[in-house]
């Protein structure tokens, strides 16, 4: 297991990361989320021993912690994750999954990089450049929850409070956007 | 590319070949980040194993 917070806090994600015994990597720069298509987490790859993607994004959950709001059962999920490992369930179709995950857009890179910038720019003290280019991201990528969820406690906000519903709200509304399959 | 013309700031992403890789080819494109024992940890560092990459967040 490798896991990636897409987060620039350590002390935060080592908070969440305590007693693993696996690699758990800092991604400030959201790298990942433009490596592979990612728009949402948690999102799990997995990669065969010959680097081929055996099952590309995967919406999978360790817990029921949000179970309500996706319906997706992790006991489930933790059981094909361990029957892929055993070589009991084979690897997707490459026509089912090139059809899995579509490509960001232009716009959803662009807004990757106006978050870059924008995190940056929070960390160097510009508060108003920051706020421009926050802004400038989340209309390029409305509904990617790498951008717009994880700018709200740069932004000084909860992420688990009004605005994350007020976001679920739309995001629903827009069909559920993801690049990746909702559960297997 | 994108251009931040207030600030002067000019962010680059990468090429879009590396995610073609991905989404299109199915190998999955290395990387290599900063990881919490203070070292930096690469997806290439764990080869001929399966993997199982989790993107998660505190957010």
């Amino acid at each position: 297991m490798i896991a990636v917070a897409i987060d620039e806090d350590v002390e935060k994600v080592r908070g969440f990361a305590d007693n693993v015994t696996f690699p758990v990597l800092i991604d400030a720069d959201h790298l990942l989320t433009e490596l592979y298509a990612i728009s949402n987490v948690p999102t799990v790859v997995m990669i065969d021993v010959d680097d081929t993607i055996a099952y590309p994004n995967w919406s999978a959950f360790g817990t029921d912690t949000f179970k309500e709001f996706t319906g997706i059962d992790s006991d489930t999920q933790k059981d094909r994750v361990r029957s892929w490992v055993r070589g009991e369930m084979a690897p997707m179709t490459e026509v089912d999954a090139r059809a899995a995950v579509g490509d960001l857009s232009a716009d959803e890179e662009a807004a990757r990089l106006h978050f870059r910038i924008a995190a940056h720019l929070r960390l160097a003290g510009d508060a108003s450049g920051a706020e421009r280019n926050f802004n400038r991201a989340a209309e390029l990528a409305p509904h990617d929850w790498t951008i717009r969820r994880a700018m709200i406690p740069l932004r000084g906000g909860d992420p688990f409070g009004e605005e994350f519903l007020e976001l679920y709200a739309e995001f629903d509304a827009a069909g559920r956007p993801y690049h990746g399959v909702t559960g297997y | 590319m994108v251009v931040d013309a207030e600030s002067g700031i000019v962010a680059i992403g990468a090429p879009r070949q590396r995610r073609r890789k991905a989404v299109h080819d199915l190998i999955a494109p290395d990387f290599v980040l900063p990881d919490l024992r203070g070292g930096v940890t690469a997806l290439s560092d764990h080869r001929h194993k399966k993997r199982l990459l989790i993107a998660f967040s505190t957010w």
